[in-house]
């Protein structure tokens, strides 16, 4: 096909994929990080004019009750005041300097923090300043510094701080935290991993929270250093202690930008490493939310409790982590971006099953959109290059529904072409077809539209619906011209809808247009050596011989390598030869070589043929001999013996014939399975007249016996076959009845049950030796040989005798469930025709077991369901296709199962039907006299029954069965036996008075 | 380093006891835990039913029963043993040591009893809006299933039900549903009720909520899928010759590997189950002859989890693989779906039963195949 290979996997377009926000929130969020454990909070209120009007003593007053209540605003509006109306005079400056360090945390606590660095810088250098207000000092100096951007003066300030031993431990390891922040903000990286590297220890002794933020600014700072492999170790450490990690968010970002380093590196399995550890975004917030949970019934202790403190930390951290989640949850991207990465780590490695698991789960926990879309168009390809169809199917459907409200869908042509490829995987041909011609009228602008209709065509042409896809594709053809890709496609596939439709000259037409485009270069050359081949094939299947042969040699000259030619000279050999030129049609057969088996054997087949046309035993004899050394392989070999056999019967010589069969016995017996090696074994019977019987079996039971002695196990078993083979025929051996005949062979076939290996049996000879063993009442070695047929040889005809045999096995040790299980098997997997499902929905199986099959089946129902089992008596008897005696049965029992319910006047049609349509199994038709009799006689119609038993009495080629003398015995008792209305013989009614 | 080293010299030795220390990997035993109830640091808190008491007291818990909070709390005159009333208590708050960390994060049959000892000295709170003990019960609760025995089970399961109907808190009762779903599991395997587990693990999967059910149910049928394709070859050796047989080895094939390489793919951090699971995926390529398949698993179990014992166990595999293909030599002559094997030998005598596929699934199922 054109576009066989269209599915051929594509790589995800998955890179390049910008995940909206994540960057900002990276930044954010790790700003947010290094400073979420600092205890300010800024009210919103804009600087006002400091209080006019006031004494000095009033404003110091103000200012310090404001401060003392943490009214921030009114206290450094009174500070303020203060010093711009008093300051600079030598009697306010030791008031002043009191002030300013009140002032300097009043802005510092309004987050002015620019204003207040100076203050705060300038309260450091007063003398005897307080030493729990220097700590304080230095410590918001530090704060201030860093955010306002000044990481060097920071660092002196925070270092000042952590050396300042009387400073409360939280707040000495919050200084070291922000004195490695500096070095971050410096974009100093070396600086920063080594500082971290120094004291992130005794941080993380401090607390593993704190602990943790140190490490993820080390990771930070190692990442902008290209410090990866240092960077994956140190990921995998906070990984580990994620619980104790508040900064869960920053981290995993951090995480997917570490991956797609190595992703771009082509460090698949690094980045993999990585990307594994990236959490779910339900699980990041299932972790937040618990902390957050937490500390939220912290606070209410505190809160509780009176712990003010406490309760200014517990806020602030409450409201930096509702923050934080807040900015997450405003990315909608964030499992993709992981997700998307990860797939594509797997991908890079070529593990598309792996790639397409991440895919399928990702894409439906996703929210739609263009990301979605765009990877369920991958997963799709990635199901399809799995040979996954049904999945790719399923795939195709959840696109259309997933994107159903997207306003751009770009892949839908194509995923609406692929769910026709994934039902064509599944030999859903229709479906495909429907599917293909759904992509085709969605957009039948798009170029895939084309490709679609004559997918479409194609499949119908699959389901062998030859005109209809003719149909479709004249009219695709219509729209197309020569320069379109899929003109030679459409013209093509025409042409065959024709050929394979028998119509040869529209067929001839359509492959000569495509050649005729081709041979000017103009469209695909593709199908040229194939259109040449159809032609000369079309003209030999219309007995057009002559035009046929000069085909077929001007394609043999011109095109010696195509994939046709051996079929082709196949064809030229008959073509020759029903011309009459035998020898040119023997040199064409004898061109076909050997690499096409099939074709090189039938060919030399055909030279044997010819050579006995043209009666030359022996070359006939010296060809097959030949194809014996040649070809011993060969399915064929037991034709090639059986026409040695002929020639030496031929000419005479028979015991020639016998010796070329025992010598292929001895050299083939013990081969392993193959078709046609039984054949030989059977075909000796021919070479030996019904006088000579005693001379094969003799033979034969030498051969046995050495072939056990030497342990040719496959030897004897076929050879054991042969010879109860030899003793159900009448041939040679008119002294036993046919039933002493099979129980012989029975009787030889269970003897070989001990040896019997399925997987070395031909099927054959298991099913033969399984129903002698069911018959013979050796249900378990029936059972296993049964079930060895099945599991060995799937692919044998005999298999339905498998499911057949199982399933009387199972009737008869009454497990009914069992034996319709085995039926069911049976009725869908047989290889025998199958009608169409009749009016009441059965389809039968048309052949002899097949009939035992459903008669068995409707025993099984008779008693739960009569009125079903009714039903398929009906079929059997309704279908003409059915074996006569099936029918037969099918009626009988049909009256049976009525009489048995006692509707006995609904048994006497059928019966009465037996006696007169089916008078070639005289033991049912005597049955069915019987039955009516007794049938009218329950309907209290003595009279009539006497009629029936007397019709019965009087056929003598019914006398010898017992239903006979039943019914014989009946008429009497009615009455007396009737004499014959038409009596067709002289004989003589008998004496109706005993 | 710049100026900010000149003040970073002094290194803090404030760690206090059993705080700040890495948590020690050795499992106590009861008896230890008992012992150590009395040597953890006064770190819990007691919160006062009435403000004006003030601030909430900082002690260490040693057991909350139907008497009162019994604490300790060293003052200057000594240790001062006392016990708080219940009426007078809001609500305590324990803060886990690094040992009780260690125990609550790595649940396992070995800590059962030191959890219990935990359990029982603090699931008084279990009601109380600031306890934690919910944690500490789920942990128990885990390690009993760990324990494989029906009364571990029994007791894992009152356990659970505790936490889901007197803890306040909506993620403890979560968490406790999601354990009690994997306990059922562990009972029906424990059980040997195959079709019950396999409904269980399919239940679980089609919820796919909690990583740890989720991990054993796929670990579960993941075997199940590979013993029922071992089975389904052995029965049908030729299933490729079979019309009837070929879709339902191709499922079970698909779906084996599925469930291995779940583990890798979605846990990928769960180092144990996700190597566990890729030489599983190893295995089931081995049995299907696939060896470049195989080869590129081991690569992958090498490169992703080199410390496993799994990648350790195949490291030799591994070796002669790639050595084989430095060669050029083929790694193995068999077709990657696997061909079928002409010297089979021998037949079981075995009931044939075709696995059944399970119920549709009501929702989406990564593994509705």
């Amino acid at each position: 096909m054109p576009l066989a290979s269209q599915h051929e996997y594509q790589k995800y377009p998955l890179f390049g994929t910008n995940i909206a926000g994540l960057n900002t929130l990276r930044n954010h969020l790790l700003l947010v990080a290094l400073l979420s454990a600092v205890v300010v909070s800024y009210p919103a209120r804009a600087q006002d004019a400091g209080p006019a009007d006031l004494s000095a003593q009033e404003l110091l007053t103000e200012g310090e009750n404001a401060f003392n209540a943490a009214d921030w605003d009114t206290a450094s509006q009174a500070f303020l005041r203060f010093i711009a109306d008093f300051g600079g005079l030598p009697e306010t400056e030791q008031v002043v300097n009191r002030v300013k360090p009140l002032l300097a945390i009043s802005h510092v606590r309004l987050g002015r923090l620019e204003e207040a660095l100076p203050l705060l810088e300038e309260s450091l250098k007063l003398p005897d300043l307080d030493p729990a207000l220097r700590t304080d000092l230095i410590f918001f100096a530090g704060l201030s510094a860093l955010q306002t951007g000044q990481p060097a003066v920071a660092r002196a300030h925070l270092g000042a701080a952590f050396n300042d031993k009387t400073m409360e431990r939280g707040r000495r390891m919050e200084a070291l935290i922000l004195g490695g922040m500096t070095y971050v903000m410096e974009q100093d990286w070396k600086e920063a991993i080594t500082f971290f590297e120094k004291y992130g220890p005794e941080i993380a002794a401090y607390s593993p929270e704190a602990g943790a933020r140190a490490k993820i600014l080390r990771l930070h700072a190692l990442m902008q250093e290209t410090r990866w492999a240092d960077a994956v170790t140190l990921a995998q450490e906070i990984h580990g202690a994620l619980d104790q990690t508040r900064q869960v968010v920053s981290f995993s970002s951090m995480l997917i930008t570490l991956g797609d380093h190595f992703l771009e590196a082509g460090e698949a399995h690094q980045s993999i490493t990585v990307l594994r550890m990236v959490p779910a975004k339900s699980a990041i917030l299932k972790l937040q939310n618990t902390r957050l949970a937490d500390a939220e019934l912290d606070l209410n202790s505190a809160e509780r409790a009176g712990n003010s403190v406490k309760v200014s930390q517990l806020r602030t951290a409450i409201s930096e982590m509702k923050g934080e989640l807040e900015a997450f949850e405003q990315v909608p991207q964030f499992d993709s971006a992981a997700r998307l990465r990860l797939a594509g780590a797997y991908l890079h490695l070529q593990r598309t099953r792996e790639a397409s698991l991440i895919l399928d789960q990702m894409v439906r926990q996703m929210e739609p959109d263009a990301v979605v879309e765009s990877a369920t168009a991958s997963l799709l390809r990635g199901w399809l290059s799995l040979d996954r169809h049904a999945r790719a199917a399923r795939t195709a459907d959840l696109y259309m529904e997933r994107t159903r409200d997207l306003p751009e869908k770009p892949n839908l042509p194509e995923v609406m072409f692929l769910k026709g490829q994934a039902l064509e995987g599944q030999f859903m041909h229709k479906e495909a077809a429907d599917a293909y011609l759904d992509a085709a009228a969605a957009f039948p602008g798009h170029e895939i539209a084309p490709r679609a209709e004559f997918m479409a065509a194609y499949n119908i042409l699959q389901l062998e619906q030859y005109q209809q896809a003719g149909s479709m594709l004249d009219r695709q053809r219509k729209n197309l011209n020569k320069k379109d890709e899929m003109w030679p496609h459409v013209v093509f596939w025409r042409a065959m809808a024709w050929q394979f439709d028998q119509k040869w000259e529209p067929a001839r037409a359509m492959f000569d247009e495509y050649l005729t485009a081709a041979a000017d270069d103009s469209v695909s050359g593709e199908y040229i050596d194939n259109a040449r081949f159809r032609i000369a094939f079309s003209y030999f299947s219309e007995a057009r011989y002559s035009e046929a042969i000069r085909l077929l040699k001007e394609f043999e000259k011109n095109f010696p390598t195509s994939e046709w030619l051996p079929e082709a000279l196949l064809a030229l050999g008959d073509a020759l030869g029903a011309e009459g030129d035998l020898e040119g049609a023997g040199r064409a057969y004898s061109r076909i070589g050997v690499e096409a088996p099939g074709f090189h054997d039938e060919g030399w087949m055909k030279r044997g043929n010819i050579l006995k046309v043209t009666k030359d035993l022996a070359g006939m004899k010296r060809h097959f001999t030949e194809f014996l050394e040649k070809r011993p392989d060969s399915p064929r070999i037991a034709e090639a013996l059986q026409w040695l056999g002929w020639t030496a019967k031929q000419e005479g010589d028979l015991a020639e014939a016998r010796r070329i069969y025992w010598n292929a016995i001895e050299k083939f017996g013990n081969d392993r399975v193959r078709p046609g090696l039984e054949e030989i074994f059977l075909a000796l019977h021919s070479f030996y007249p019904p006088a000579e019987r005693t001379d094969l079996e003799a033979r034969l039971g030498e051969l046995l016996a050495r072939a056990k002695d030497e342990r040719r196990t496959r030897f004897a078993t076929r050879i054991g076959w042969a010879i109860a083979q030899l003793h159900l025929s009448a041939k040679g051996d008119q002294a036993s009845t046919p039933e002493q005949r099979a129980e012989k062979y029975r009787a030889e076939l269970v003897a070989l049950v001990p040896q019997i290996d399925p997987e070395e049996t031909a099927p054959a000879i298991l099913a033969d030796v399984a129903d002698a063993s069911a018959e013979n009442g050796d249900q378990e070695d029936a059972a296993l040989l049964y079930d060895g047929l099945r599991k060995w040889w799937p692919q044998a005809p005999e298999r339905d005798r498998a499911f057949a045999g199982l399933g009387f096995l199972a009737l008869k040790a009454g497990d009914k469930d069992a034996a319709q299980e085995w039926f069911d098997r049976y009725e869908r997997t047989s290889v025998m025709p199958k009608a169409a499902p009749d009016e009441n929905g059965i389809a039968l199986v048309l052949s002899e077991l097949g009939a035992e099959v459903a008669m068995a089946r409707a025993d099984l129902l008779s008693e739960r369901k009569p009125d079903e089992a009714l039903l398929i008596l009906l079929a059997i008897q309704k279908n003409k296709s059915m074996p006569t005696r099936s029918r037969a049965e099918a009626l009988m029992k049909t009256a049976e199962l009525h009489a048995s319910r006692g509707q006995h006047r609904e048994s006497l049609p059928y019966f009465e039907q037996i006696y007169i349509l089916y008078n070639r199994f005289p033991e049912m038709v005597a049955a069915a006299y019987y039955g009516r009799g007794r049938a009218l006689e329950e309907l209290a119609m003595p009279e009539k029954a006497r009629e029936v038993y007397s019709e019965l009495a009087n056929r003598p080629d019914l006398a010898s069965f017992k239903p006979a003398k039943l019914g014989t015995a009946r008429a009497l008792a009615l009455g007396g036996i009737l004499k014959p209305i038409n009596p067709t013989d002289s004989l003589i009614p008998p004496n109706p008075d005993p | 380093m710049k100026s900010f080293n000149t003040f970073l010299i002094i290194s803090v030795g404030l760690v206090l006891p059993g705080f700040a220390q890495e948590a020690p990997e050795v499992i106590p035993t009861a008896g230890q835990m008992q012992a150590y109830l009395t040597q953890r640091p006064e770190q819990d808190m007691i919160h006062w039913k009435d403000p004006a008491r003030g601030e909430s007291l900082t002690v260490r818990i040693l057991e909350v029963n139907d008497t009162g909070v019994r604490v300790q709390k060293t003052a200057q005159a000594g240790l001062i043993n006392r016990v708080v009333p219940h009426d007078t208590v809001s609500g305590v708050s324990f803060t886990h040591t690094p040992i009780e960390r260690q125990l609550i994060q790595k649940p396992s049959a070995e800590a059962v009893g030191a959890l219990r000892v935990l359990w029982d000295a603090r699931k008084a709170t279990l009601d109380m809006d600031t306890s934690n003990v919910a944690q500490l019960g789920i942990a128990l609760a885990k390690s009993l299933r760990m324990k494989n025995e029906t009364a571990a089970y029994d007791e894992a399961a009152e356990t659970l039900q505790q936490i889901g109907e007197r803890s306040p808190a909506d993620h403890h009762k979560l968490a406790a549903d999601m354990e009690s779903r994997t306990l059922e599991m562990a009972r029906a395997l424990a059980a040997g009720s195959p079709d019950q587990t396999d409904r269980i693990a399919w239940e679980i999967t089609e919820v796919d909520a909690d990583p740890e059910a989720m991990l054993m149910a796929t670990a579960w049928l993941g075997d199940r899928h590979f013993e029922d394709l071992k089975q389904l070859e052995e029965e049908h050796p030729r299933w490729d010759m079979d019309d009837e047989v070929r879709p339902i080895r191709l499922r079970l094939y698909h779906l084996s590997l599925d469930f291995a390489l779940y583990p890798s793919l979605f846990h990928g951090t769960h180092e144990a189950e996700a190597s566990t699971g890729l030489r599983k995926a190893w295995q089931i390529h081995q049995h299907t002859q696939s060896p470049q398949l195989a080869m590129q698993v081991l690569e992958d179990l090498a490169a992703l989890y080199p410390d496993s014992q799994a990648a350790k166990d195949t490291a030799n595999e591994l070796a002669r693989m790639r050595a084989s293909e430095a060669r050029g030599a083929p790694l193995e002559e068999v077709a990657e779906e696997g061909e079928p094997d002409e010297e089979t030998e021998g037949t079981r005598d075995k009931e044939e039963q075709l696995p059944i596929a399970p119920p549709k699934p009501e929702r989406y199922n990564l593994f509705d195949d």
